[in-house]
């Protein structure tokens, strides 16, 4: 039972076949049943009637018999000759004359009586001895003289049920009475079940309580033999009566009658009525049976076409669940629903195979170029890493420089076509096909290096050739550099995501320095995964007051006075001691802890600032402020307030900005410019000529000074051209207003040229190096009393 | 009914002058004490007996599917004739005791009449028309009467021995006799009453 209510609930098919034999046979049960209830209504109704008209063919047989008895009984006792034998007073020729008359018409006894009804003769000479016999005689008597003279007799004679008539004898008045019997006899059962089709059975019980049955039929006969009902003999009954197997409607009239009673049974058997139409029910049973049959195929046939379809789906979908999208849908071309249902399915396998690969692409491949992204870069490293093939790789980074300022110049669609060109251009060298290259981030692309290809620094250099070629995009030139950074496995990181970020931290340093190519070294590695240490140290140095500011002094080259000097941040580290800047200014850079160092470090000058101050000129300190500090809206602001703190003017600070600071954002930085520069803030402009700032644009700003970087100021006594720029930037600056200083300056011929070119302030270890406040303070009145001033 | 006592009547009137004078008078009733008319009563006495002889002429016609008369009162001995006066043929028969016979199918008067030698009452029928009935009654006595609607008859009748009388009404029943009533007469007393037991006769 359970496992068919699975089946019923789990197969669709099944269930549909099961519900539409159901359904069929419920149906044909239904009808069978309404057919099954008229037929019983009409059998029975049939047999009633049957019995009706049996009961009328009895009456009028008994009548007619009644009546031919009569008719002979009535010519005998008008016979003169029999007249005569009666006249003749002799008792054995009347009752000869009585034999003989009741052997003519068949009668089972006459008997002759005189006008007393007192027993003269009879047919049977033995009878006249019995007092019955004259008791049954008297009892006709009565009942006739009751009924009338046609009434119609019946009494038991001899236990026998029989019909009496009684005709006059007259002379020519009555001189007696004839009386003749006739028994009914089982061949009047037969002609009557015969002429009526149904079964007869006349029952009699005699006064001394034997019992007579005449029946058409001799199981019949047996049964009311075997036991007969007192009340079938007294009362009318209609009913059914089971016997052998089989049910007779039954109607049986009782009676009392002369010598005891009799009951007649008029039978129809209903098996027999019900014969023809059992036919009727074989052909209905067979018609079901078929029906059965052709619907149960039919019904599977069609529900396999309906259900199976659907378990290919079901078997589909879940091929679709577990990723398998090319799993192949049957049925697609049937024109019916379920047609439509695995096209519409197949459409949607389709389609979620087409976003299925779109997410993948997008998950995996840049949209932009088509090459893989920074993900699907890092899973192919990571892969060939933990493959074995391979024993070390390399990775190259390449940086588009200036790219921002091209999308800003030029629009983010150039920006997009000088992406994608720069991925072509890439993908034209055979060591960086598609299987290598991928697009890292916005300008940055990486390439994959296998250690059976040519040294990674080679294929670097031949990339760097590819992209240095002008491109050419709607009809403008456009001259593209990168900087491009190198790093290899296992000896640069142990992991993929180690050696894609030294590839990455040798392409910042190759951009820091305006170097083309860089080769991972261990000290560039300042925002690794391990200098995540080192920011938390660096909070604890700040406040532990391990950090110390360093100042560099500047003198006036007209008159070699101290007037300024540069606050440098050193890190006294309680382990490693001293920590040279470049090992956490650049990573402070990166994680804008930048930010709190510059807050630092003009909170610590501000405090000795005072304390700095020599004679009547104020004492400048020069503070060099990150791109962070200027893109942070309430610096300015810290600025005021900690001016107001310590009560310093703003001109006691120098501001000094390098150029790129200001090319990241050059209009936010501008605003920020414009504001320090109103507080009254000297600024300055750091390593001028490293970056791509024009004089012309340096004229917007409000700047106060150049610096002038030391890469110009080293080459200046060797290179002609060096020089050649380092005056004609001092003459430009001069035009603009701007006073000039150079950095850098580390010997006394380099501090007459720069003095002779007209450069305002110098700085570097020919005058003094970085020291602290202290040393500094001594530094200047030793250096106040070698040059003769106060 | 009436009709045939009229003929009884006319019978008795022409067969016995002699007896104008009246003496005897019998009342008979039926069981119940009721006056019965038309009962046929012979009055017998030893003189009586001794004076009867066969009548001489006597008949029974059969006229119109009838006896004519319907009660034909004869003496002991008496032939009596049975003319058939219908275009039918007749079958008369008998099956009385006092007289069994029958007349087979004939046309106009049988070969010979009938002797009625047994007293007793002779019932008539046709075998052919069954509606027919007739009586002969036979009685070895003369005389005879029939009641008036008082039930009474009277005889003239001088004589003074015994006296006996029987009685018939055409409501006896097939087979009884004659009711036999002694008469015994007291000195002036001329005057009795009979009430007849037969079965049959109340009217």
């Amino acid at each position: 039972m359970g496992a068919l209510s699975r089946m019923l609930r789990g197969r669709l098919s099944f269930r549909f076949i099961i519900m539409t034999l159901a359904l069929l046979v419920l149906i044909q049960s239904i009808g069978f049943g309404v057919v099954q209830a008229t037929v019983d209504r009409y059998v029975r109704g049939e047999v009633q009637h049957a019995i009706t008209v049996a009961e009328r063919v009895w009456n009028k047989l008994l009548v007619q018999n009644h009546q031919r008895l009569a008719e002979g009984a009535e010519l005998l006792a008008s016979d003169f000759g029999f007249r005569s034998a009666v006249a003749s007073r002799d008792a054995n020729t009347i009752a000869s004359a009585l034999q003989n008359s009741a052997n003519r018409i068949g009668a089972s006894v006459a008997i002759l009586v005189d006008a007393q009804w007192q027993l003269k003769a009879s047919s049977e000479e033995t009878m006249r001895h019995f007092d019955n016999v004259q008791h049954l005689i008297e009892a006709l008597a009565q009942t006739r003289a009751k009924e009338g003279e046609e009434a119609y007799l019946t009494a038991l004679y001899e236990g026998d049920p029989t019909q009496f008539v009684i005709v006059p004898v007259r002379a020519p008045r009555v001189i007696g009475y004839v009386l003749m019997g006739f028994a009914i006899k089982p061949d009047m059962i037969a002609e009557a079940s015969d002429l009526s089709g149904v079964e007869l059975v006349l029952m009699s019980r005699s006064e001394s309580n034997s019992v007579n049955v005449v029946a058409s039929s001799t199981p019949l006969k047996e049964h009311f033999l075997r036991n007969i009902p007192g009340e079938y003999f007294l009362e009318d009954l209609l009913f059914d009566l089971p016997i052998n197997d089989d049910t007779f409607v039954s109607m049986i009239h009782g009676q009392q009658v002369v010598g005891g009673y009799i009951s007649l049974a008029l039978m129809e058997s209903l098996n027999e009525a019900n014969q023809q139409f059992a036919e009727l029910f074989h052909q209905y049973l067979f018609i079901t049976a078929m029906g059965l049959v052709i619907f149960a195929i039919t019904v599977t046939w069609l529900s396999r076409r309906v259900a199976r379809p659907l378990e290919v789906l079901t078997h589909a979908t879940s091929a679709l669940q577990q990723g398998d999208y090319d799993v192949v849908i049957s049925g697609t071309r049937r024109e019916d629903e379920v047609g439509l249902l695995a096209r519409s399915f197949d459409g949607m396998r389709k389609s979620i195979k087409q976003q299925q690969d779109t997410i993948t692409k997008l998950a995996y491949y840049d949209p932009l170029t088509g090459l893989p992204n920074r993900l699907s870069f890092r899973n192919k490293v990571a892969n060939l890493m933990r493959g074995g093939q391979y024993h070390s790789l390399s990775v190259i980074t390449i940086n588009l420089d200036r790219f921002k300022q091209v999308n800003d110049v030029l629009g983010y669609e150039m920006g997009d076509e000088i992406l994608k060109a720069t991925a072509s251009r890439l993908l034209g060298i055979s060591c960086s096909a598609h299987d290598k290259l991928a697009r890292v981030s916005g300008d940055e692309f990486s390439v994959l290096v296998l250690p059976d290809s040519q040294p990674a620094m080679d294929v670097a250099r031949s990339l760097l050739e590819k992209l240095n070629e002008p491109l050419e995009i709607d009809h403008t030139l456009i001259d593209l550099s990168a900087s491009i950074g190198i790093a290899s496995w296992p000896q640069d990181a142990a992991g993929c995501d180690g050696l894609i970020n030294a590839s990455q931290v040798a392409m910042y340093a190759a951009k820091k320095r305006t170097e083309d190519i860089v080769q991972y070294k261990q000290e560039l590695m300042t925002s690794t995964p391990e200098s995540l240490s080192l920011l938390s140290e660096l909070r604890q140095a700040v406040v532990n007051h391990e950090l110390r500011v360093y100042l560099q002094p500047k003198v006036s080259s007209q008159d070699n006075r101290v007037i300024a000097a540069e606050a440098l941040v050193r890190w006294q580290h309680p382990e490693k001691g001293l920590v040279p800047p470049y090992q956490f200014v650049p990573f402070a850079e990166q994680t804008g802890f930048i930010r709190e160092l510059t807050k630092w470090m003009i909170r610590e000058i501000a405090a000795q600032w005072h304390g700095l101050q020599k004679g009547n000129d104020t004492f400048r300190v020069s503070v060099n402020l990150s791109t962070r500090d200027l893109m942070t809206t309430s610096f300015p602001e810290f600025l005021a307030q900690t001016l107001r703190e310590y009560n310093i003017p703003a001109s006691g600070l120098c501001l000094e900005i390098t150029e790129s600071a200001i090319m990241d954002d050059p209009s936010f930085a501008e605003q920020t410019l414009a504001k320090l520069s109103n507080m009254g803030f000297r600024l300055s402009i750091d390593d001028f000529g490293t970056g791509y700032s024009s004089l012309g644009y340096l004229k917007r700003l409000p700047v106060n000074e150049l610096k002038v970087d030391q890469s110009f100021v080293f080459g200046m006594i060797e290179n002609n051209s060096d020089r050649m720029i380092v005056q004609s930037t001092i003459d430009l600056a001069h035009n603009l207003g701007l006073d000039v200083v150079a950095e850098g300056v580390e010997t006394e011929q380099m501090y007459q040229t720069l003095a002779a070119l007209g450069c305002e302030e110098v700085q570097g270890y020919f005058i003094g190096k970085p020291m602290p406040v202290t040393d500094f303070k001594e530094w200047r009145e030793e250096w106040n009393a070698r040059h003769g001033l106060k | 009914m009436l009709k045939y006592v009229k003929q009884v009547a006319l019978v008795m009137c022409s067969a016995l002058p002699a007896l104008a004078w009246a003496d005897v008078a019998i009342q008979v009733t039926d069981a119940n004490g009721k006056p019965l008319a038309d009962a046929v009563v012979f009055l017998k006495s030893p003189s009586l007996l001794s004076r009867s002889q066969p009548l001489t002429e006597a008949e029974i016609a059969q006229q119109n599917r009838t006896f004519i008369p319907g009660v034909q009162v004869v003496t002991q001995g008496t032939a009596v004739d049975f003319p058939n006066r219908d275009d039918v043929r007749h079958h008369v028969y008998s099956f009385s005791p006092a007289k069994t016979f029958e007349l087979k199918l004939y046309i106009g008067k049988p070969e010979a009449p009938i002797v009625f030698d047994q007293v007793g009452i002779v019932e008539l029928g046709c075998n052919i028309h069954d509606s027919m009935l007739g009586w002969v009654l036979v009685n070895d006595t003369p005389l005879y009467g029939v009641t008036d609607d008082a039930g009474v008859v009277r005889f003239d009748y001088d004589q003074s021995d015994a006296l006996s009388v029987d009685i018939w009404h055409r409501h006896f029943p097939y087979g009884a006799p004659y009711e036999t009533f002694e008469l015994t007469r007291g000195k002036d007393s001329s005057e009795f009453t009979v009430a007849l037991q037969t079965p049959g006769v109340a009217l």
